[in-house]
Protein backbone atom coordinates (compact mmCIF):
# COMPACT_ATOMS: atom_id res chain seq x y z
CA UNK A 1 0.00 0.00 0.00
CA UNK A 2 2.85 2.35 1.10
CA UNK A 3 4.26 1.65 -2.40
CA UNK A 4 1.34 3.02 -4.30
CA UNK A 5 1.22 6.00 -2.11
CA UNK A 6 4.87 6.47 -3.04
CA UNK A 7 3.89 5.72 -7.04
CA UNK A 8 0.83 8.41 -6.34
CA UNK A 9 3.35 11.04 -5.22
CA UNK A 10 5.40 10.39 -8.12
CA UNK A 11 2.35 10.75 -10.59
CA UNK A 12 1.34 13.86 -8.87
CA UNK A 13 5.29 15.06 -9.47
CA UNK A 14 4.94 13.86 -12.99
CA UNK A 15 1.59 15.65 -13.58
CA UNK A 16 2.59 19.12 -12.15
CA UNK A 17 5.65 18.79 -14.76
CA UNK A 18 3.32 18.10 -17.49
CA UNK A 19 0.91 20.78 -16.96
CA UNK A 20 3.78 23.34 -16.61
CA UNK A 21 4.33 23.20 -19.68
CA UNK A 22 1.06 24.30 -21.42
CA UNK A 23 0.86 27.95 -22.60
CA UNK A 24 -2.16 29.37 -20.89
CA UNK A 25 -1.38 32.86 -22.04
CA UNK A 26 -1.64 31.57 -25.98
CA UNK A 27 -5.22 29.70 -24.91
CA UNK A 28 -5.98 33.19 -22.94
CA UNK A 29 -5.44 34.95 -25.83
CA UNK A 30 -8.04 32.45 -28.79
CA UNK A 31 -10.57 33.15 -25.74
CA UNK A 32 -10.02 37.21 -25.91
CA UNK A 33 -9.85 36.66 -29.38
CA UNK A 34 -13.31 34.56 -30.18
CA UNK A 35 -15.44 36.69 -27.54
CA UNK A 36 -14.19 39.88 -29.80
CA UNK A 37 -15.20 38.04 -33.04
CA UNK A 38 -18.39 36.80 -31.47
CA UNK A 39 -19.29 40.69 -31.53
CA UNK A 40 -18.43 41.02 -35.06
CA UNK A 41 -21.99 39.76 -36.86
CA UNK A 42 -23.74 42.30 -35.58
CA UNK A 43 -22.00 45.30 -37.52
CA UNK A 44 -24.20 45.60 -40.60
CA UNK A 45 -27.74 46.10 -38.83
CA UNK A 46 -25.74 48.38 -36.31
CA UNK A 47 -24.62 50.38 -38.55
CA UNK A 48 -28.07 51.21 -39.87
CA UNK A 49 -28.68 51.81 -36.10
CA UNK A 50 -25.89 53.65 -35.71
CA UNK A 51 -27.04 56.40 -38.48
CA UNK A 52 -30.37 56.73 -36.85
CA UNK A 53 -29.38 57.27 -33.40
CA UNK A 54 -26.76 59.78 -35.03
CA UNK A 55 -29.66 61.58 -36.35
CA UNK A 56 -31.78 61.13 -33.04
CA UNK A 57 -28.77 62.36 -31.33
CA UNK A 58 -28.39 65.62 -33.33
CA UNK A 59 -31.78 66.50 -33.09
CA UNK A 60 -32.00 65.99 -29.53
CA UNK A 61 -28.39 68.10 -28.75
CA UNK A 62 -30.08 70.61 -30.33
CA UNK A 63 -33.11 70.22 -28.19
CA UNK A 64 -31.09 69.93 -24.93
CA UNK A 65 -28.69 72.88 -25.86
CA UNK A 66 -31.69 75.10 -26.44
CA UNK A 67 -32.77 74.12 -23.10
CA UNK A 68 -29.78 74.48 -21.00
CA UNK A 69 -28.97 77.65 -22.52
CA UNK A 70 -33.25 78.98 -21.70
CA UNK A 71 -31.98 77.74 -18.09
CA UNK A 72 -28.74 78.81 -17.60
CA UNK A 73 -29.63 82.07 -18.90
CA UNK A 74 -32.27 82.44 -15.95
CA UNK A 75 -30.22 81.43 -13.41
CA UNK A 76 -32.14 78.18 -12.94
CA UNK A 77 -30.24 75.57 -12.65
CA UNK A 78 -29.31 75.23 -9.17
CA UNK A 79 -30.95 71.63 -8.22
CA UNK A 80 -28.36 68.99 -9.07
CA UNK A 81 -29.92 66.14 -7.68
CA UNK A 82 -30.87 65.02 -11.06
CA UNK A 83 -27.68 65.42 -12.47
CA UNK A 84 -25.92 61.74 -13.13
CA UNK A 85 -22.19 61.08 -13.47
CA UNK A 86 -22.95 58.62 -16.14
CA UNK A 87 -20.42 55.93 -17.82
CA UNK A 88 -17.07 55.70 -15.77
CA UNK A 89 -14.18 56.77 -18.05
CA UNK A 90 -11.63 53.77 -16.43
CA UNK A 91 -12.62 49.99 -14.35
CA UNK A 92 -10.06 48.42 -13.12
CA UNK A 93 -11.06 44.83 -10.98
CA UNK A 94 -8.88 44.72 -7.71
CA UNK A 95 -8.32 42.08 -5.21
CA UNK A 96 -7.68 43.16 -1.73
CA UNK A 97 -8.64 40.02 0.39
CA UNK A 98 -8.76 36.16 -0.64
CA UNK A 99 -12.84 36.37 -0.87
CA UNK A 100 -14.99 35.09 -3.93
CA UNK A 101 -16.77 38.77 -4.07
CA UNK A 102 -15.07 40.53 -6.71
CA UNK A 103 -14.38 44.56 -6.43
CA UNK A 104 -14.12 47.18 -8.69
CA UNK A 105 -12.48 50.43 -8.80
CA UNK A 106 -14.17 52.80 -11.07
CA UNK A 107 -13.21 56.39 -11.71
CA UNK A 108 -16.39 59.35 -12.75
CA UNK A 109 -15.43 62.42 -14.12
CA UNK A 110 -17.22 66.14 -12.78
CA UNK A 111 -16.96 69.13 -12.69
CA UNK A 112 -17.09 71.62 -9.97
CA UNK A 113 -20.00 74.71 -10.34
CA UNK A 114 -17.26 76.50 -12.77
CA UNK A 115 -17.49 73.87 -15.21
CA UNK A 116 -14.02 74.59 -16.05
CA UNK A 117 -12.48 72.21 -13.97
CA UNK A 118 -12.00 68.24 -14.36
CA UNK A 119 -12.14 66.37 -11.11
CA UNK A 120 -12.57 62.36 -10.69
CA UNK A 121 -14.17 60.23 -8.30
CA UNK A 122 -12.79 57.01 -7.05
CA UNK A 123 -15.24 54.02 -6.39
CA UNK A 124 -14.75 50.62 -5.46
CA UNK A 125 -17.74 48.61 -5.78
CA UNK A 126 -18.30 45.08 -4.61
CA UNK A 127 -20.08 42.17 -6.18
CA UNK A 128 -22.38 40.84 -3.42
CA UNK A 129 -24.08 37.53 -3.07
CA UNK A 130 -27.16 39.19 -4.00
CA UNK A 131 -25.22 39.89 -7.17
CA UNK A 132 -26.10 43.66 -6.40
CA UNK A 133 -22.93 45.86 -6.57
CA UNK A 134 -22.28 47.95 -3.12
CA UNK A 135 -20.54 50.79 -2.93
CA UNK A 136 -17.94 50.14 -0.64
CA UNK A 137 -15.58 53.43 -0.79
CA UNK A 138 -15.32 56.46 -2.57
CA UNK A 139 -12.84 59.29 -2.91
CA UNK A 140 -12.56 62.68 -4.36
CA UNK A 141 -9.71 63.46 -6.76
CA UNK A 142 -9.65 67.37 -7.43
CA UNK A 143 -8.22 68.97 -10.86
CA UNK A 144 -7.67 65.64 -12.40
CA UNK A 145 -7.69 64.45 -15.76
CA UNK A 146 -6.78 60.51 -15.84
CA UNK A 147 -6.96 58.12 -13.76
CA UNK A 148 -4.05 55.72 -13.05
CA UNK A 149 -3.80 52.45 -12.50
CA UNK A 150 -3.57 51.01 -9.38
CA UNK A 151 -0.50 49.43 -7.07
CA UNK A 152 -0.56 46.41 -5.02
CA UNK A 153 1.97 46.17 -2.13
CA UNK A 154 1.53 42.41 -0.73
CA UNK A 155 2.19 41.43 2.76
CA UNK A 156 3.59 38.25 4.01
CA UNK A 157 1.69 35.58 6.23
CA UNK A 158 -1.56 36.07 4.77
CA UNK A 159 -2.14 39.92 5.57
CA UNK A 160 -4.44 41.45 2.99
CA UNK A 161 -2.29 43.71 0.66
CA UNK A 162 -2.01 47.27 0.86
CA UNK A 163 -3.32 49.27 -2.56
CA UNK A 164 -2.34 52.88 -4.06
CA UNK A 165 -5.26 54.60 -6.21
CA UNK A 166 -3.50 57.62 -8.16
CA UNK A 167 -4.78 60.06 -10.29
CA UNK A 168 -3.31 62.68 -12.56
CA UNK A 169 -3.25 66.23 -14.00
CA UNK A 170 -1.44 65.90 -17.24
CA UNK A 171 -1.31 69.61 -17.81
CA UNK A 172 -0.05 70.79 -14.62
CA UNK A 173 2.17 67.64 -13.86
CA UNK A 174 1.16 66.71 -10.43
CA UNK A 175 -0.20 63.22 -9.00
CA UNK A 176 -2.87 62.71 -6.17
CA UNK A 177 -3.17 59.25 -4.15
CA UNK A 178 -4.66 57.32 -1.52
CA UNK A 179 -3.13 54.14 0.13
CA UNK A 180 -5.75 51.69 1.25
CA UNK A 181 -6.00 48.81 3.53
CA UNK A 182 -8.57 46.33 4.19
CA UNK A 183 -9.60 45.20 7.37
CA UNK A 184 -13.19 43.42 8.10
CA UNK A 185 -14.28 43.46 5.14
CA UNK A 186 -13.73 47.18 5.13
CA UNK A 187 -11.32 49.67 3.46
CA UNK A 188 -9.53 52.43 5.13
CA UNK A 189 -7.19 55.16 4.05
CA UNK A 190 -3.33 54.76 5.58
CA UNK A 191 -2.84 58.37 3.88
CA UNK A 192 -3.18 60.38 1.56
CA UNK A 193 -1.31 62.89 -0.48
CA UNK A 194 -2.54 65.77 -2.71
CA UNK A 195 -1.29 67.71 -5.20
CA UNK A 196 2.33 66.15 -5.57
CA UNK A 197 4.43 68.20 -8.19
CA UNK A 198 5.75 65.93 -10.74
CA UNK A 199 4.67 63.31 -8.85
CA UNK A 200 5.93 59.34 -9.56
CA UNK A 201 5.16 56.26 -7.78
CA UNK A 202 6.82 52.76 -7.87
CA UNK A 203 6.37 49.76 -6.05
CA UNK A 204 10.19 48.79 -5.42
CA UNK A 205 10.81 45.58 -2.75
CA UNK A 206 7.51 46.06 -0.65
CA UNK A 207 7.89 49.47 0.02
CA UNK A 208 6.04 52.49 -2.25
CA UNK A 209 8.79 55.49 -3.57
CA UNK A 210 7.30 58.40 -4.28
CA UNK A 211 9.44 61.19 -5.93
CA UNK A 212 8.29 65.04 -5.97
CA UNK A 213 9.88 68.51 -6.46
CA UNK A 214 9.32 71.23 -4.08
CA UNK A 215 10.34 74.85 -4.73
CA UNK A 216 13.58 75.84 -3.08
CA UNK A 217 14.08 79.05 -1.53
CA UNK A 218 16.07 80.34 -4.81
CA UNK A 219 13.08 79.48 -6.81
CA UNK A 220 14.66 76.46 -7.72
CA UNK A 221 13.13 72.78 -7.33
CA UNK A 222 14.27 69.90 -5.77
CA UNK A 223 14.00 66.51 -5.76
CA UNK A 224 12.77 64.91 -2.67
CA UNK A 225 12.27 60.73 -2.65
CA UNK A 226 10.37 59.51 -0.07
CA UNK A 227 9.77 55.53 1.04
CA UNK A 228 6.56 54.49 2.45
CA UNK A 229 6.59 51.28 4.76
CA UNK A 230 2.95 50.30 5.18
CA UNK A 231 2.91 47.48 8.51
CA UNK A 232 0.37 45.45 10.01
CA UNK A 233 -0.17 43.28 12.94
CA UNK A 234 -1.16 39.70 12.29
CA UNK A 235 -3.97 38.19 14.77
CA UNK A 236 -0.95 37.44 17.29
CA UNK A 237 -0.06 40.96 17.37
CA UNK A 238 3.17 40.10 16.02
CA UNK A 239 4.32 43.00 13.36
CA UNK A 240 4.26 42.00 9.84
CA UNK A 241 5.96 44.66 7.22
CA UNK A 242 6.20 44.10 3.60
CA UNK A 243 10.34 44.74 3.40
CA UNK A 244 13.23 43.59 4.96
CA UNK A 245 15.74 45.71 3.46
CA UNK A 246 15.73 49.03 2.06
CA UNK A 247 18.88 50.88 0.22
CA UNK A 248 18.60 54.46 0.20
CA UNK A 249 20.47 57.64 -0.27
CA UNK A 250 21.55 60.43 2.09
CA UNK A 251 18.52 62.65 2.10
CA UNK A 252 15.46 60.61 1.61
CA UNK A 253 12.90 60.15 3.54
CA UNK A 254 11.19 56.96 5.21
CA UNK A 255 7.72 57.01 6.46
CA UNK A 256 6.07 54.25 8.47
CA UNK A 257 2.71 53.81 8.16
CA UNK A 258 0.57 52.01 10.35
CA UNK A 259 -0.94 52.27 13.69
CA UNK A 260 -0.70 55.03 16.09
CA UNK A 261 1.90 55.45 19.28
CA UNK A 262 3.54 52.39 17.74
CA UNK A 263 7.37 52.79 19.17
CA UNK A 264 9.91 52.61 16.12
CA UNK A 265 13.28 52.23 17.07
CA UNK A 266 16.76 53.25 15.25
CA UNK A 267 19.50 51.59 16.26
CA UNK A 268 22.29 53.54 14.81
CA UNK A 269 20.50 56.72 14.67
CA UNK A 270 21.76 57.16 10.92
CA UNK A 271 17.79 58.54 10.52
CA UNK A 272 16.32 60.80 12.53
CA UNK A 273 12.98 61.32 13.47
CA UNK A 274 11.10 64.46 12.73
CA UNK A 275 7.97 65.26 14.25
CA UNK A 276 6.33 67.09 11.24
CA UNK A 277 6.68 67.48 7.58
CA UNK A 278 7.29 70.41 5.15
CA UNK A 279 7.08 68.27 2.34
CA UNK A 280 4.05 66.20 2.59
CA UNK A 281 0.77 66.18 4.24
CA UNK A 282 1.06 63.61 7.55
CA UNK A 283 -1.27 62.04 9.59
CA UNK A 284 -1.17 60.21 13.24
CA UNK A 285 -0.36 56.80 11.56
CA UNK A 286 3.03 58.07 10.13
CA UNK A 287 6.39 58.41 11.35
CA UNK A 288 8.56 60.01 9.35
CA UNK A 289 12.31 59.43 9.87
CA UNK A 290 15.03 61.38 7.14
CA UNK A 291 18.29 59.53 6.36
CA UNK A 292 20.98 62.00 8.07
CA UNK A 293 23.97 60.00 8.03
CA UNK A 294 25.28 57.15 5.18
CA UNK A 295 25.93 53.84 6.72
CA UNK A 296 24.30 50.63 7.63
CA UNK A 297 21.05 50.53 10.54
CA UNK A 298 18.48 48.38 11.66
CA UNK A 299 14.67 49.48 12.78
CA UNK A 300 12.57 48.07 14.69
CA UNK A 301 8.84 48.40 14.77
CA UNK A 302 7.58 47.21 18.01
CA UNK A 303 3.96 46.36 19.08
CA UNK A 304 2.58 48.26 21.68
CA UNK A 305 0.96 45.13 23.31
CA UNK A 306 2.54 41.70 23.26
CA UNK A 307 3.70 39.49 19.93
CA UNK A 308 6.93 40.19 18.03
CA UNK A 309 8.78 43.02 16.22
CA UNK A 310 9.81 43.98 12.64
CA UNK A 311 13.64 44.55 12.27
CA UNK A 312 14.23 46.23 8.74
CA UNK A 313 17.86 46.94 8.00
CA UNK A 314 18.90 50.03 6.09
CA UNK A 315 21.47 50.60 3.95
CA UNK A 316 22.28 54.45 3.22
CA UNK A 317 24.31 55.83 0.62
CA UNK A 318 26.02 58.85 0.41
CA UNK A 319 25.81 59.41 -3.01
CA UNK A 320 27.97 62.63 -3.07
CA UNK A 321 31.00 61.21 -1.78
CA UNK A 322 32.93 59.81 -4.78
CA UNK A 323 33.17 55.72 -4.93
CA UNK A 324 36.60 54.29 -3.66
CA UNK B 1 9.27 66.29 -16.05
CA UNK B 2 8.26 63.06 -16.94
CA UNK B 3 5.19 61.54 -14.96
CA UNK B 4 5.03 57.94 -16.25
CA UNK B 5 5.47 54.67 -13.91
CA UNK B 6 2.70 53.25 -11.90
CA UNK B 7 1.19 57.15 -11.54
CA UNK B 8 1.57 57.92 -15.25
CA UNK B 9 -0.09 54.75 -16.82
CA UNK B 10 -3.43 54.98 -18.14
CA UNK B 11 -6.00 52.37 -17.74
CA UNK B 12 -7.15 51.19 -21.00
CA UNK B 13 -11.21 50.89 -21.15
CA UNK B 14 -12.11 47.45 -21.46
CA UNK B 15 -15.63 46.22 -20.57
CA UNK B 16 -16.23 44.79 -17.61
CA UNK B 17 -16.84 41.44 -18.46
CA UNK B 18 -14.01 40.73 -20.47
CA UNK B 19 -11.45 42.16 -17.73
CA UNK B 20 -13.73 39.49 -15.33
CA UNK B 21 -13.28 37.01 -17.70
CA UNK B 22 -9.49 37.61 -18.10
CA UNK B 23 -9.26 37.22 -14.08
CA UNK B 24 -11.13 34.03 -13.99
CA UNK B 25 -8.82 32.84 -16.61
CA UNK B 26 -5.66 33.54 -14.28
CA UNK B 27 -7.55 32.06 -11.35
CA UNK B 28 -9.34 29.25 -12.31
CA UNK B 29 -7.79 28.94 -16.05
CA UNK B 30 -4.66 25.71 -14.96
CA UNK B 31 -7.62 23.46 -12.82
CA UNK B 32 -10.10 23.82 -15.94
CA UNK B 33 -7.45 22.77 -18.14
CA UNK B 34 -6.39 19.65 -15.86
CA UNK B 35 -9.84 18.85 -15.42
CA UNK B 36 -10.35 19.10 -19.11
CA UNK B 37 -7.48 16.95 -19.77
CA UNK B 38 -8.28 14.25 -17.14
CA UNK B 39 -11.60 13.40 -18.93
CA UNK B 40 -10.22 13.72 -22.78
CA UNK B 41 -6.63 13.06 -22.22
CA UNK B 42 -5.40 14.53 -25.14
CA UNK B 43 -3.87 17.79 -24.65
CA UNK B 44 -5.25 19.60 -27.87
CA UNK B 45 -8.54 18.63 -27.67
CA UNK B 46 -8.24 19.86 -23.90
CA UNK B 47 -6.97 23.53 -25.08
CA UNK B 48 -10.19 23.91 -27.43
CA UNK B 49 -12.77 22.89 -24.25
CA UNK B 50 -10.88 25.14 -22.23
CA UNK B 51 -11.08 28.21 -24.66
CA UNK B 52 -15.33 26.98 -25.23
CA UNK B 53 -15.49 27.01 -21.32
CA UNK B 54 -14.35 30.49 -20.90
CA UNK B 55 -16.27 31.87 -24.15
CA UNK B 56 -19.51 29.67 -22.63
CA UNK B 57 -18.50 31.72 -19.33
CA UNK B 58 -18.37 34.75 -20.89
CA UNK B 59 -21.63 34.40 -22.81
CA UNK B 60 -23.58 33.29 -19.74
CA UNK B 61 -21.90 35.90 -17.40
CA UNK B 62 -24.97 38.12 -16.93
CA UNK B 63 -27.63 34.63 -15.85
CA UNK B 64 -24.86 33.68 -13.43
CA UNK B 65 -25.99 34.95 -10.09
CA UNK B 66 -23.48 33.94 -7.33
CA UNK B 67 -25.47 31.13 -6.16
CA UNK B 68 -22.35 29.47 -6.26
CA UNK B 69 -19.04 30.66 -6.12
CA UNK B 70 -17.39 31.16 -9.67
CA UNK B 71 -15.17 28.29 -9.08
CA UNK B 72 -18.00 25.67 -8.95
CA UNK B 73 -19.94 27.46 -11.67
CA UNK B 74 -17.02 26.87 -14.34
CA UNK B 75 -16.05 23.73 -13.18
CA UNK B 76 -19.63 22.48 -13.57
CA UNK B 77 -19.37 24.00 -17.26
CA UNK B 78 -16.60 22.20 -18.04
CA UNK B 79 -17.28 18.65 -16.63
CA UNK B 80 -20.94 19.46 -19.11
CA UNK B 81 -18.49 20.21 -21.84
CA UNK B 82 -16.15 17.33 -21.45
CA UNK B 83 -19.19 14.55 -21.34
CA UNK B 84 -20.81 16.39 -24.16
CA UNK B 85 -17.74 16.22 -26.20
CA UNK B 86 -16.91 12.54 -25.20
CA UNK B 87 -21.01 11.44 -26.45
CA UNK B 88 -20.55 13.94 -29.73
CA UNK B 89 -19.92 12.78 -33.00
CA UNK B 90 -16.58 14.43 -33.49
CA UNK B 91 -14.99 11.85 -30.59
CA UNK B 92 -16.34 8.88 -31.79
CA UNK B 93 -15.28 9.98 -35.47
CA UNK B 94 -11.80 9.92 -34.22
CA UNK B 95 -12.42 6.75 -32.38
CA UNK B 96 -13.83 4.94 -35.56
CA UNK B 97 -11.05 6.14 -37.45
CA UNK B 98 -8.57 4.50 -34.89
CA UNK B 99 -6.86 7.40 -33.78
CA UNK B 100 -7.58 5.88 -30.58
CA UNK B 101 -8.55 2.10 -30.04
CA UNK B 102 -11.15 2.36 -27.24
CA UNK B 103 -12.90 4.85 -24.96
CA UNK B 104 -10.57 3.86 -22.03
CA UNK B 105 -7.23 4.65 -24.09
CA UNK B 106 -5.43 8.08 -25.49
CA UNK B 107 -4.62 8.63 -28.91
CA UNK B 108 -1.30 6.39 -29.14
CA UNK B 109 0.81 8.94 -30.68
CA UNK B 110 0.05 11.51 -27.96
CA UNK B 111 -0.03 9.19 -25.59
CA UNK B 112 3.73 8.27 -26.52
CA UNK B 113 4.54 11.93 -26.38
CA UNK B 114 3.29 12.91 -23.35
CA UNK B 115 4.50 9.78 -21.67
CA UNK B 116 7.97 10.88 -22.40
CA UNK B 117 6.90 14.56 -21.06
CA UNK B 118 4.51 13.99 -18.40
CA UNK B 119 6.04 10.29 -17.05
CA UNK B 120 5.27 7.14 -17.28
CA UNK B 121 3.14 6.61 -13.88
CA UNK B 122 1.02 9.82 -15.06
CA UNK B 123 0.22 7.98 -18.09
CA UNK B 124 -0.41 4.81 -16.37
CA UNK B 125 -3.41 7.13 -14.01
CA UNK B 126 -4.68 8.06 -17.41
CA UNK B 127 -5.24 4.86 -18.55
CA UNK B 128 -7.98 4.20 -15.86
CA UNK B 129 -11.47 4.39 -16.47
CA UNK B 130 -12.72 7.67 -16.38
CA UNK B 131 -14.97 6.16 -13.55
CA UNK B 132 -11.88 6.07 -11.46
CA UNK B 133 -9.52 8.42 -13.27
CA UNK B 134 -11.37 11.58 -12.79
CA UNK B 135 -11.60 10.82 -8.34
CA UNK B 136 -8.09 9.76 -8.38
CA UNK B 137 -6.18 12.51 -10.54
CA UNK B 138 -8.31 15.13 -8.59
CA UNK B 139 -7.68 13.74 -5.46
CA UNK B 140 -4.09 12.23 -5.96
CA UNK B 141 -2.45 14.63 -8.33
CA UNK B 142 -4.64 18.13 -7.39
CA UNK B 143 -4.90 17.43 -4.00
CA UNK B 144 -8.56 18.26 -3.85
CA UNK B 145 -10.85 16.86 -0.91
CA UNK B 146 -13.38 14.62 -1.18
CA UNK B 147 -16.25 16.88 -0.60
CA UNK B 148 -14.83 19.15 -3.40
CA UNK B 149 -15.18 16.08 -5.86
CA UNK B 150 -18.60 15.34 -4.98
CA UNK B 151 -19.32 18.54 -5.72
CA UNK B 152 -17.58 18.97 -9.01
CA UNK B 153 -18.26 15.40 -10.45
CA UNK B 154 -22.01 15.53 -8.87
CA UNK B 155 -21.71 12.16 -6.93
CA UNK B 156 -22.41 11.56 -3.12
CA UNK B 157 -18.54 11.62 -0.89
CA UNK B 158 -19.54 8.02 -0.33
CA UNK B 159 -19.61 7.19 -4.16
CA UNK B 160 -16.34 9.28 -4.58
CA UNK B 161 -14.41 7.55 -1.75
CA UNK B 162 -15.91 3.68 -3.27
CA UNK B 163 -14.27 4.95 -6.61
CA UNK B 164 -11.31 6.35 -5.05
CA UNK B 165 -11.00 2.65 -3.02
CA UNK B 166 -11.87 0.93 -6.53
CA UNK B 167 -9.79 3.41 -8.75
CA UNK B 168 -6.75 2.35 -6.83
CA UNK B 169 -7.13 -1.39 -6.71
CA UNK B 170 -7.48 -1.05 -10.56
CA UNK B 171 -4.31 1.09 -10.31
CA UNK B 172 -2.32 -1.15 -8.81
CA UNK B 173 -3.40 -3.95 -11.32
CA UNK B 174 -2.01 -2.07 -13.90
CA UNK B 175 0.73 -1.22 -12.26
CA UNK B 176 1.77 -4.92 -11.59
CA UNK B 177 0.96 -5.72 -15.08
CA UNK B 178 3.83 -3.56 -15.88
CA UNK B 179 5.97 -5.13 -12.87
CA UNK B 180 6.02 -1.81 -11.03
CA UNK B 181 4.47 -2.90 -7.83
Amino acid sequence: MKNLDEILIRAKKNAGSFFSKINYEKMNRTVLQKISDSRRPTLPSWSFHLRFRAASLLGLCVIMIAVILAYGISGKIRNSSSVSLGEPVSREMIELDNSEKSKWLYYFKFSKPDRVSNNLLAVIWEHGKSGNYELIYSSVFENSNKPCKSSVISFPDDQPPIFIISSLNDDEKYIHYRMLGFKGNKIFTLMEQNYVANGKLEVTEGVLKETRFVPTEDNKAAEIITYFIPYQLNETGDIIAPAEKLIINKGDHVVFVGYENTPIEVINNTLTWEKESSVMDMNENMVLYIADKAGEDYIYINPVSRGEPKKISVEIIDSTKPSD
Amino acid sequence: MDVKSSAGEEITLRTVKEEHICYLMQRYGKQVYRLAYYYVRDRYLAEDIYQEVFVRVFRNYDKFRQESSFYTWIYRITVNLCKDYLKSARYKRIITAGFINDDQRPRELNRLMEEAEGGSVFSTVMELPEKYRLPISLHYLDGLPVSEISRILKISESSVKVRLHRGRNKLRELLAKEGRV
